[in-house]
């Protein structure tokens, strides 16, 4: 066992680190207030070798492990001081490409992975739905075999970079009378310019408001037959599974970065802040605060590796500790989120000082990538009969 | 990055658990009930090496690394906190400064008795009035003609009231503050020293816990732990090693009452089926588990830089307190699941509870944890 960070690994948290500080942080305050999506950060991320980070060189990644994804987005995700973008990259790199480098034909990965290394395409990943959300394998949406083409009808909701995406994947039910209902359920890639294919209404959102989100129509949408991603009927439980420990580590090290920054960031200002004639670091009660913050940060970050470690391995996808990773992390993060707040006093409620923004950026993470209730699910099933 | 634990580490965790659960486990409510330190399963940790792990060949020991120490105390800590820590206070807190800081003549005399189990062993920092605020000890060490007289009062001292052997901390030089303090390793049974009765304790009943007075005791300069004056550190060193001893206190206080959960959840039924059906149980359930992988977790790191030789105190000072508190809330959780069962001593949790309150106060409380973490983040 060990913990060790590399010289390598840490040049390559701090190049991060560094990129996200000069190309994000900037303008984040304003993005974040308009809303604002900005493709030539995009563009320059793809340059630095963000977007493709763990898809193989041949493909236009990379190369990177998960543990060093990890470090990349992480990194970057500090730097940056941006869940919005960071989400966006986790759409993009994690849930849309790494079913495609995983599961993909040959001919899938060479078409998409070049273009989502570079950033030219955006990609997404659909699986909710207005109505099915948790019970995930729900879904509504129908995609009937016609001749050498998949007809698919039905919405998908709150997707990651919908308004911009150029290829999703998409779930879809191919065997509506399978028990269990996951059993029929396909995956599909789907390109924006696809006949039936449309962006809905575009979502406001309390928090990563620098990244776009909508909901997605199909009606009487035209897929190819060969966009069909891995096996009909098994495409949600394949996909998920492998998913699952990605999304739980990779697109989860950012906010893990984020959680970083904000604790730095607290640091300074109870230094400089004044008060009582003496900065407010010297009252205990901002010193255990901040301690605690620290201490969440040190937990998250040990369970988080541990599931990149895992997926490094190439063995069975390490579900629990992922779900372990999840819950800890995101609740962690609005805990922390919650505290810089309250030791920012005054100036924290303020836009300004990026602390009210980093809470509303946390929010999500108890809810996005499956909620809370459901990781304690999860986690409870592996460990007790639970009569269901 | 590498979380796996490898085969040679894994077998030897696994002999001590072996023994921690088949037989220490089993007299663990007894023991608690009792008051007394429990000599059976004392002798099965001195069969099966436990206090070996911490010693080096020369004194009979068989020196492991922190990472198979941490799964040992673990073991120890899930079958029974109170023989736990009583055998870390022996152990770690008086044999270990004595083989950090001690000449060869008092390593010989004290260490192969200690690491055999034949001598029990304390620290003796603590004072009525001086907890937390350890440099403010009065404990006096006056210089007399051919060594040292010791006069003054310890208190909440684990193992005092049976302890062979004491590295006592003690003012010698009352205007040089934290260099000031000086530690001597005192033969108890020595003309002078006397006990309190031990302590009524709200849990870890099976481990002895009490006072001791001096009284003009009379120490060589042989008995000088280190040089005069290094004391103050020699105790902050040995409590870094007892606070990454108490995170693992509870891992697994924390441990046992999660499994003792899992059991109870699903046999227990309510409204016609088995309680862990419910969200609210097996939700409590899934905490526990996430709690104690995350404790885990920072304890591991923290062992691994101990063995690496990595500067760790702000981490330890994490684990520990993290760890600590994490294991009240479990255990006080897994007390609610078992309902009015759980308050009685029919189950072991209410035990569990008991004993795992020490957690966030000893060595170090938790206050203090957090002082030491903030100081790390902002005064640097």
């Amino acid at each position: 066992m060990h913990f060790e960070v590399t010289d390598t690994q840490q040049a390559l948290y701090d190049s991060a680190r560094q990129l996200g500080e000069r190309i994000c942080r900037p303008t984040v305050l304003e993005r974040d207030a308009a809303a604002r999506w900005d493709p030539e950060i995009w563009r320059q991320m793809g340059e630095a070798g963000l977007l493709g980070a763990p898809y193989p060189e041949e493909y236009g990644g990379t190369g990177l492990s998960c543990v060093d994804t990890c470090l990349l987005s992480e990194g970057f995700g500090e730097g940056a001081s941006d869940g919005g973008v960071a989400l966006a990259w986790g759409a993009h790199t994690i849930l849309a490409g790494v079913p495609i480098w995983k599961l993909g034909t040959e001919a899938q990965k060479q078409r998409y992975l070049p273009k989502l290394s570079t950033g030219e395409w955006v990609g997404g990943f659909c699986l909710s739905e207005p109505d099915s959300g948790s019970d995930a394998a729900a879904m509504k949406t129908r995609a009937v075999r016609q001749g050498d083409k998949y007809i698919l009808n039905g919405r998908k909701m709150w997707i990651t970079n919908g308004p911009i995406g150029d290829v999703f994947i998409v779930t879809a039910v191919t065997t509506p009378d399978a028990r269990p209902k996951a059993a029929g359920i396909s995956t599909f890639i789907v390109e924006r310019n696809f006949p039936g294919f449309r962006v809905g209404q575009h979502i406001e959102k309390t928090g990563m408001r620098t990244s776009t989100t909508s909901e997605l129509v199909f009606e009487d949408c035209e897929v190819p037959a060969e966009n069909l991603l891995g096996m009909e009927n098994f495409g949600f439980i394949i996909t998920a599974k492998l998913i699952l420990g990605w999304e739980r580590s990779c697109l989860l090290a950012p906010a893990l970065g984020a959680m970083k920054g904000t604790i730095d960031r607290t640091t300074r200002y109870v230094k400089e802040r004044h008060q009582f004639g003496r900065p407010i670091a010297k009252f205990q009660a901002v010193r255990h605060m901040l301690a605690d913050m620290r201490i969440r940060w040190e937990l998250s970050r040990n369970l988080i590796y541990r599931v990149a470690w895992q997926l490094d391995l190439d063995g069975d996808p390490p579900l629990v500790d992922a779900a372990i990773a999840k819950l800890f992390t995101s609740e962690a993060a609005q805990i922390n989120a919650r505290d810089s707040i309250q030791l920012h006093g005054g100036n924290g409620f303020t836009l300004e000082y990026h602390v009210e923004r980093g809470l509303r950026d946390s929010l999500v993470g108890t809810i996005g990538g499956g909620t809370s209730e459901i990781q304690r699910g999860i986690i409870a099933r592996s460990l007790l009969n639970l009569g269901m | 990055m590498d979380f796996s634990i490898s085969d040679i580490q894994q077998q030897l965790a696994r002999a001590f658990d072996d023994v921690c659960r088949t037989r220490i486990a089993p007299r663990a409510a007894a023991t608690d009930k009792a008051g007394e330190l429990n000599r059976e399963s004392w002798q099965d940790l001195v069969d099966v090496g436990f206090f070996r792990l911490y010693h080096d060949e020369a004194y009979g020991g068989a020196r492991a690394d922190w990472l198979v120490r941490a799964m040992a105390e673990e073991s120890l800590a899930k079958a029974c906190a109170s023989t736990f820590l009583s055998a870390g206070a022996s152990i770690g807190l008086c044999g270990g400064p004595i083989q950090h800081h001690g000449s060869e003549a008092l390593k010989q005399r004290w260490l192969p008795g200690l690491v055999a189990g034949e001598l029990i062993g304390c620290f003796g920092l603590t004072e009525p009035g001086a907890g937390s605020d350890a440099a403010a000890i009065r404990t006096r060490a006056t210089r007399v003609e051919g060594g040292w007289r010791l006069d003054g009062e310890k208190a909440l001292i684990t193992n005092a009231p049976l302890a062979d052997v004491g590295v006592i901390m003690a003012v010698t030089d009352p205007e040089a503050g934290h260099f000031g303090v000086t530690a001597f390793v005192v033969d108890l049974h020595r003309p002078g020293v006397t006990r309190s009765a031990p302590y009524n304790k709200l849990g870890l009943r099976g481990s002895p816990t009490g006072g001791l007075t001096f009284d003009g005791v009379a120490l060589s300069d042989d008995d000088v732990l280190g040089t005069v004056g290094a004391g103050f550190i020699q105790a902050m060193q040995t409590l870094e090693f007892g606070r990454i001893s108490m995170a693992h206190f509870g891992i697994g206080i924390a441990e046992a009452a999660f499994e003792a959960s899992c059991r109870y959840a699903e046999e227990r039924r309510a409204f016609g089926k088995p309680i862990s059906t419910r969200q609210a149980i097996h939700f409590k359930i899934a905490d526990m588990k996430v709690a104690i992988d995350a404790a885990r977790l920072m304890a591991r790191k923290v062992a691994w830089m101990k063995d690496r030789g990595l500067p760790c105190a702000d981490l330890a000072s994490v684990a520990k307190c993290y760890a600590t508190e994490m294991a009240v809330k479990v255990a006080d959780d897994a007390v609610q699941i078992f309902g009015g069962w759980g308050y009685t001593d029919d189950f072991p949790v209410e035990r569990l509870l008991r004993d795992a309150r020490l957690g966030p106060i000893g060595e170090g409380t938790s206050e203090i944890q957090r002082d030491l973490i903030a100081r790390s983040m902002l005064d640097t």
